[in-house]
């Protein structure tokens, strides 16, 4: 069959299909492929050796040894390696000075430089970890030395000594420091909001002259319930793709709803109150598509200014975003989802109000035209 | 009602240039304003004193010390801490196990065990980089009691428990903002939305009058000076933005504005091929609009800048880079703006831009005749219909 004729019948289902299967399934597809490494290893490193002692040697042999980083370089300048890094050959740079390993045996506490390419973010949070481990560790075998050479401490008293407070960190919820984990479930809830809110306000248009407020109550239910399908198919493609869903499968799906009838109903008042119907679906994709940054998905909302935060409580994002990702990484109970489905089932409810109330004014606008023409 | 519908059809008349110039500086406003505060402060951390000893209170008094944290206290069970957790309520833990004073005093060494939400880095990040800030300290201060106590100078000590000192330099991002580390891929995505949001729906217009009207050089003169103009207001936007972003915000650009442009037009050129192909696709505005908003965020979490190219497949590396252009402009944005990279590094990407643009544009274009010249069948096809 032809396609374009096709199209040109049922342009309708041509885009639900394209908005709520084919681009969950390809998005889905694409940047879970694209991240399946999960965090960032073999950081492009270079390194200055002007020690070159056994020390140094060492020291660098740690560093390539570890995941995190690939010793791809070595430079003869701390000038030679901050041109690799503004180049982008290196993302990571360890530059140890001369006498360097002399300097510390006499005890004259010489600095060792590390270079990060702090405008690569990602790499950065996965590198600065790493090798402040790597430093603790040398750290450490070095004043067992001390501890013991110079101050006869016991062998088993030598750990309390070098370390006397010994910090334990526990990551939760996503031990292996997954990047995928951490961004897509929300970015790719952000991506489909975009379309549940412009599919609502094109719905809106459409349903501008009816009458019945059940009819609209019953096509918000229904494209809600479409909506669910769509983030739910993109979500399943990620977890074929090894993506954990540790949470409430009954208090996710409700909580789903709950947002994508939010959603759909803020698209939806959008369509009825914009007469023109591509500035009503423009303005209805903008009014949700910033809310990924201003929700607190990846800048911390604690970090922005007070007017922000409170902004924030009213996007119906900050109460899903952050929760879909938790509902993958986190033992979730309902009890756990109930606050914020609270909150979102509050905001369906002043939104039905508002719907009443904009559908009041639209018959009352509509009638007085008719009015005035019989009289 | 009529006002609303007055002031509307006033905004349409100029919407395209709306779009490509103003539209874009309201997000650089609402997300400069969110992200303007550098530093990731008032972590909510729970400490959970087990020990309650001196030695303890001591560890939690340097705690309140740090500027960072917003540490909270109370909880009655690790059960408790849990569900703080679970709630969203506290982004880590700091529990003192008991007997944590009496291990220090014997220098058994002391556990203090850190639990972090690993959810998100950002902060899962700040309160590592806290408590080992913290830890350090309290370390170095012990270590400097012990080396003193066993006979050594404080000078000699001192040097002892500095030694092994490591300088971090985070490059061309000192403070490790994500204002600044965020900008330059929010600019490139900025012009590739207001291209797409401005232009696709004059094209489809202007693609079903092409379709009634008689095929001559002048209509396709009367767009490409549209074009052009379009493109004088998305150079004039880009200025705009990095205007505001540098006075408002402070944001540095160590970068020349020429290299900006330099980018800038092959990106719009290559963007114009994706355009006419888009356009020649969708008869709706309203449908291709809807297109255009879902590319926003999948083609900026694959340009290679969030994630970097490195650390993608090669197959999806191939595939991102000869399918959409943003790599060619988000990348070089960030050199530009952040690291005041030099041509020689800028001009591969506005080369590959431009090879990109000298096969997309000629296909958009193609693709855009070959719909006008099937619409002008479609109508001849409805008009004889019509007409039997």
């Amino acid at each position: 069959m032809n396609f374009y004729r096709f199209k040109r019948r049922h342009p309708q289902l041509v885009m639900v299909l394209l908005l709520y299967v084919a681009v969950p399934i390809v998005v889905g597809l694409a940047l879970g492929y694209e991240m399946h490494g999960d965090a960032p290893t073999e950081i492009p490193t270079v390194v200055v050796d002007e020690d070159n002692s056994a020390f140094s040697r060492e020291f660098i042999s740690q560093v390539d040894k570890t995941a995190s980083f690939a010793v791809t370089s070595h430079a003869a300048s701390a000038d030679e390696a901050e041109a690799e890094l503004q180049n982008g050959q290196a993302m990571a740079g360890v530059i140890i000075p001369q006498d360097f390993s002399k300097n510390m045996l006499s005890g004259a506490s010489p600095s060792m430089l590390i270079l990060y390419d702090a405008s690569q973010l990602v790499t950065l949070s996965a590198a600065k970890p790493a090798m402040t481990e790597i430093m603790m560790t040398m750290s450490g075998a070095y004043l067992q030395q001390i501890f013991a050479g110079k101050l006869n401490v016991m062998p088993g008293e030598l750990s309390g000594n070098v370390l006397p407070v010994n910090i334990v960190y526990r990551n939760l919820y996503n031990p292996v420091k997954s990047f995928r984990s951490y961004l897509l479930p929300g970015m790719l809830l952000a991506i489909l909001q975009v379309g549940i809110v412009m599919l609502g306000a094109e719905r809106g248009f459409e349903h501008k002259n009816e009458r019945r407020f059940s009819v609209h109550m019953l096509n918000l239910v229904l494209w809600a319930l479409l909506a669910v399908l769509g983030v739910s198919i993109c979500m399943s493609v990620q977890f074929a793709l090894g993506m954990p869903y540790r949470g409430t499968i009954a208090g996710g799906l409700l909580l789903l709803f709950a947002y994508c009838f939010v959603i759909t109903l803020m698209g939806y008042i959008m369509g009825l109150l914009i007469p023109e119907r591509l500035l009503g679906v423009q303005l209805a994709a903008m009014l949700v598509l910033p809310t990924s940054v201003l929700a607190g998905y990846s800048y911390p909302l604690t970090a922005m200014p007070h007017g922000f935060q409170v902004l924030a409580k009213f996007l119906p994002y900050a109460y899903m975003g952050p929760d879909i990702r938790a509902l993958c990484l986190k033992p979730m109970q309902f009890k756990h989802v109930l606050p914020h489905l609270s909150v979102l089932l509050l905001m369906a409810a002043g939104l039905v109000l508002l719907l009443g109330v904009v559908l009041l004014w639209r018959r009352k606008h509509a009638a007085a035209p008719a009015e005035e023409a019989i009289a | 009602m009529s006002a609303l519908r007055e002031l509307i059809e006033r905004v349409l008349r100029y919407k395209s240039y709306l779009v490509l110039t103003l539209v874009p500086l309201l997000f650089v406003l609402l997300f400069g304003g969110a992200m303007s505060p550098v530093y990731n402060t008032d972590l909510p951390v729970l400490v959970y004193d087990m020990d309650a000893s001196p030695a303890s209170r001591q560890v939690v008094e340097q705690l309140e010390i740090y500027p960072y944290l917003d540490l909270r206290e109370g909880a009655a069970s690790l059960d408790e801490v849990e569900q703080q957790f679970l709630y969203g309520e506290i982004i880590g833990a700091i529990i003192i196990p008991e007997g944590f004073g009496d291990d220090l005093h014997a220098q058994r060494g002391a556990d203090l065990l850190v639990m972090l939400d690993s959810c998100n880095f950002m902060n899962m990040t700040s309160v590592m980089t806290a408590t080992s800030t913290v830890g350090g300290t309290l370390n170095a201060a012990l270590r400097l009691q012990l080396l003193e106590a066993g006979g050594q100078t404080p000078t000699v000590a001192m040097d002892n428990v500095t030694t092994l000192s490591v300088i971090d330099r985070g490059m061309y991002n000192p403070t490790y903002g994500y204002i600044y580390f965020l900008f330059p891929v929010l600019l490139a995505i900025f012009v590739q939305q207001s291209w797409l949001a401005g232009v696709s729906p004059y094209l489809i217009e202007k693609k079903a009058e092409l379709a009634k009207a008689p095929l001559d050089v002048k209509n396709f003169g009367r767009l490409a000076g549209q074009l052009a103009l379009f493109l004088a207001c998305t150079v004039l936007g880009l200025a705009l933005w990095c205007v505001t972003l540098n006075v408002l915000f402070n944001y540095p650009f160590r970068g020349s504005v020429l290299l900006m442009l330099l980018v800038h037009v092959p990106f719009v050129l290559a963007m114009t091929g994706m355009v006419l192909l888009i356009a020649s696709i969708f008869d709706d505005p309203v449908h291709c609009t809807q297109f255009n908003m879902f590319l926003t965020i999948p083609s900026l979490l694959s340009c290679g800048y969030a994630w970097p190219v490195y650390l993608m497949p090669e197959p999806f590396r191939v595939v991102i880079t000869h399918i959409w252009p943003l790599y060619y402009f988000a990348n070089p944005l960030r050199d530009i703006i952040m690291k005041g990279c030099g041509i020689e590094q800028v001009l591969p990407y506005a080369a590959g831009c431009l090879k990109f643009a000298a096969f997309w544009l000629p296909a958009g274009l193609i693709a855009y005749a070959w719909k006008i010249r099937r619409l002008r069948r479609l109508n001849e096809e409805d008009l004889c219909s019509d007409g039997c």
